[in-house]
């Protein structure tokens, strides 16, 4: 059974790994990245011209900011790989090393260094910009080549050819309910998903509606439409990445050494959302935190690398988010909402600073206090998190690679598809959009409804008996 | 807008009208516009560069295996050495080396035959035999190694940089380059071309340019001619950035590929399948995207792992020989094409800048002259071995 919320409690085995020689201590599910946090280390990775260290950042494998060595492969997302016990974990930029890299260019020679700065430089000496562009791959490349051994073991062993009725992408609430919909009418449905099944809604505690089981906590729902998944008896879960769609009707599926080719009868997209970082200066230094992040370390990970926190927010969820912090034991020194008038009334505990404006994040290699302009003057709070909390965005790139697949070329689709008053959902003949990626996160009724209308599709579809099969 | 690209309205009148504002059509308007040519317009249906000028392999040799190929290449080479000064705008033209590579016997005997033939021209290539081949990718499958033809001062360049620098100069010298103008008609008048009709008006012009690319086909059309062409798509990825383990551009005829590594570490490579891809689609297809994986894990496996960072496709105008059609159209008296690129990036500095010669003068080079539409009229072929696409001639 299932323990009420997830995460990594201290009940938990511990495992150990190696960083850069180091031995370190897990409990195993945690994260690469939450058990380096715990043992005091922000910066992962370097940015790659200017080599600004960069930290735990998104939580969600979508931005570049925690890419490390694991057994000699590189690029391996630090945030949601969990920890196995046994393994090599290395930085990949940097020298000597990530954490002192004598290279930076950051304070002495930014101005040098422009942005678009090598079309301008050596244009009229071919011999020095040739020289230069050796150095610069030299310094600036990414140190990132896989060993031998792990290059083998990352490839594609075998293909497996697939065809469902619905192929639903993305395993979140909204995912899991389309799916649920589909296999209620008889489709046989191919979940794809990477890493376990829940989504964003894993780290998230706001009340969701789900129907017949009425109002629970994001993370108690995703526990709750991940069990009804595994129990449904045509619904097949695999772990990969869809790599995109294709004029061939066909989805491939990377699922580590199988290659996956689906070609489905109908597609449900429910790729969920990004949240969307901040623009202030240094917003890239280590401390700087989203908000999905910082829960997932909280809840999930179970780790609490800070004392004292900043939020920055536009919306009632960086209040909330305030409020986790707090249980969690930091010390939120304020709210900064950019909003002149909050809809948040305060709780008189943690100062909201209304109409507030992010002057700068200081800290060379992490956050060490943050500058905010607020009712006229310029005030600096020490603390070593900054919180973020400034919405998200429709991970929308499978809709709009479906839509230019339909329109079959080159000029820009239209934007007809899009969340608006009476948006059904659909997105081409073939396929629907559900959930956040289509403006409608936690709106499981909706996606529950697209899965039964995709599989009535599907249904309507020549009724080839389905093609599966092995051709490794 | 973008810098360059001419924000006024479209004249009624100029001296050219280029249709195409790729690195052609870009590159020959600065040309013209150097050799004193005053009102030059160049019109895009799109932005600068959107066509197959920014979806290339980036790729630059002049060994070929053919005189024509070699004469024509070799001056656009010479060119590439000089561009970044004259243009003043670095185009990150890295000249690493070029290496056609064997696997098979076969291969590797035409290719000692092709060093023959480039030695003959002028070209200091060299024939570097499994060993020393090995020796110089030694990130390459040895398996797919059995010699290769190195070409030293060949390599590759930014490509979206040299569509930049030929624009800056170009606006500099007073040439428009209009953006998203379609153009939905050629004007002919008594066997001469008079000007072109486009989405915001007509304009009249004794010359107008086809540098169309991939749409070159519905230009012709446009000016009533018909040449036996296909207009076919071709892709290419990117792997996100690694540590670099390839400094010189390799086409392995085995595979029929391109490729090279980026100073950013970024592989990009480009496959054929034994087929023309008859298509205007500039969306990715998977039996090219697995090609492509496939034989470039094949050829160096440390590529197995590296996550994808783009997969794009361009289209392109080629005649059954793959060599490009430039020059004046006979009994069509101001209509000029320069058409049928499919090595178009490496061989636009030369084209553009001895097409404007011919332009300007009356006078046909002749490096350009074994080009021109007549052959294509006559369906002679120019007989090229050394390519790495897909050719019914071949």
């Amino acid at each position: 059974m299932m323990s009420r919320r997830p995460g990594v409690g201290r009940d938990r085995p511990t495992v150990t790994f190696t960083f850069e020689g180091r031995t370190i201590t897990a409990r195993q599910g945690q994260s690469i990245a939450a058990a380096l946090l715990a043992n005091g280390v922000d910066i992962l990775t370097r940015s790659f011209k200017y080599r600004r260290p960069r930290g735990y950042t998104c939580g969600f494998d979508a931005c570049p900011n925690c890419p490390v060595t694991v057994d000699g492969l590189p690029g391996v997302a630090a945030c949601t790989t969990e920890v196995r016990g046994g393994e090599r974990v290395h930085r990949e930029r940097g020298w000597p090393s990530a954490d002192l890299d004598l290279l930076r260019v950051t304070d002495v020679l930014s101005r040098f260094f422009g942005a678009g700065f090598q079309f301008r430089h050596f244009a009229k000496h071919p011999r020095l910009s040739h020289l230069w562009e050796r150095v610069m791959a030299t310094v600036a490349g990414a140190g990132r080549l896989p060993t031998p051994g792990a290059a083998r073991a990352a490839q594609a062993r075998r293909v497996v050819t697939a065809s469902p009725d619905v192929l639903v992408v993305g395993g979140g609430l909204s995912g899991c309910a389309a799916a649920l919909g589909a296999a209620e009418r008889g489709a046989r449905v191919l979940l794809a998903n990477r890493g376990p099944l829940g989504g964003r809604s894993r780290v998230r505690r706001h009340p969701v509606d789900t129907g017949a089981d009425g109002t629970l906590p994001a993370c108690e729902a995703a526990q709750l439409l991940a069990r009804r998944v595994a129990a449904a008896e045509h619904i097949t879960v695999v772990d990969g990445t869809v790599v995109g769609a294709f004029e061939e009707g066909v989805f491939p599926i990377a699922e580590g050494a199988v290659l996956r080719e689906v070609r489905p009868r109908a597609v449900v997209v429910a790729t969920g959302s990004y949240e969307l970082p901040p623009l202030f200066p240094n917003n890239d230094r280590p401390g700087v935190v989203l908000a999905d992040a910082v829960r997932r370390l909280i809840h999930v990970d179970q780790v609490v690398p800070w004392r004292s926190a900043v939020v920055v927010t536009d919306r009632a969820a960086g209040h909330e988010l305030a409020a986790e912090l707090g249980e969690a034991g930091v010390a939120v020194r304020a709210v900064a909402d950019l909003r002149a008038r909050p809809d948040f009334p305060g709780t008189g505990r943690v100062p909201v600073l209304a109409g507030a404006r992010v002057a700068r994040v200081i800290g060379r290699r992490r956050v060490r206090a943050i500058e905010i302009e607020h009712a006229g003057r310029r005030r600096r709070l020490p603390c070593d998190l900054v919180g973020v909390a400034l919405g998200e965005r429709p991970a929308d790139e499978l809709v709009l690679q479906l839509r230019y697949l339909d329109a079959g070329t080159t000029t820009a689709v239209t934007d007809d598809w899009r969340p608006g008053d009476g948006f059904s959902g659909r997105v081409t003949e073939t396929a629907w959009v559900v959930g956040s990626a289509a403006g409608r996160g936690g709106d499981l009724s909706h996606a529950y409804a697209i899965g039964g209308r995709a599989a009535e599709h599907a249904a309507r579809q020549d009724p080839e008996p389905p093609v599966s099969g092995d051709d490794s | 807008m973008l810098p360059g690209v001419h924000d006024g309205p479209l004249a009624r009148t100029y001296d050219v009208v280029i249709v195409g504002a790729g690195i052609q059509g870009v590159g020959l308007a600065y040309e013209l516009a150097k050799r004193g040519v005053r009102r030059i317009a160049v019109l895009d249906r799109s932005w600068p560069g959107n066509g197959a000028s920014g979806r290339n392999g980036e790729m630059i040799r002049s060994a070929f295996s053919s005189p024509e190929w070699i004469n024509l290449f070799h001056h656009s080479l010479r060119r590439w050495h000089r561009l970044s000064a004259e243009l003043d705008f670095n185009v990150l033209f890295s000249p690493d080396g070029y290496v056609v590579l064997a696997s098979t016997e076969q291969q590797w005997s035409n290719l000692q035959r092709d060093a023959r033939t480039q030695a003959a021209h002028g070209l200091r290539t060299e024939l570097l035999d499994a060993a020393a081949m090995r020796e110089l990718l030694p990130a390459a499958n040895p398996e797919l190694v059995r010699g290769g033809i190195l070409q030293r001062d060949a390599g590759f360049a930014h490509h979206d940089a040299v569509v930049w620098a030929y624009l800056r100069a170009a606006a500099r010298l007073g040439v428009e380059v209009h953006a998203g103008v379609e153009v939905t008609g050629v004007r002919v008048s008594g066997g001469r071309v008079t000007g072109v009709t486009t989405a915001k008006g007509e304009v009249s012009a004794p010359i107008v340019v086809n540098a169309a690319g991939g749409g070159a086909l519905a230009i012709n059309a446009m000016a009533g001619v018909k040449l036996p062409m296909v207009q076919s798509r071709l892709e290419l990825l990117v792997t996100e950035p690694m540590r670099p383990f390839l400094r010189t551009a390799v086409a392995p005829l085995e595979l029929l590929g391109y490729c090279h590594q980026t100073k950013r570490g970024e592989f990009v490579g480009g496959t054929e399948l034994p087929y023309t891809d008859q298509s205007a689609s500039l969306n990715g297809t998977y039996r090219l995207l697995r090609d492509m994986a496939a034989k470039w894990v094949r050829l160096f496996p440390v590529l197995s792992g590296a996550r994808l960072l783009r997969h794009w496709a361009g289209t392109v105008t080629q005649y059954k020989d793959l060599a490009p059609v430039i020059g004046e159209m006979p009994g069509l008296s101001g209509y000029v094409v320069t058409i049928g690129w499919v090595y178009g990036f490496m061989g636009a500095p030369a084209a553009a800048e001895l097409l404007a010669e011919a332009i300007v003068t009356g006078r046909v080079s002749p490096v350009l002259a074994p080009f021109s539409p007549q052959r294509v009229i006559e369906g002679r072929v120019i007989a090229e071995t050394s390519l790495v696409v897909a050719s019914e001639a071949a």
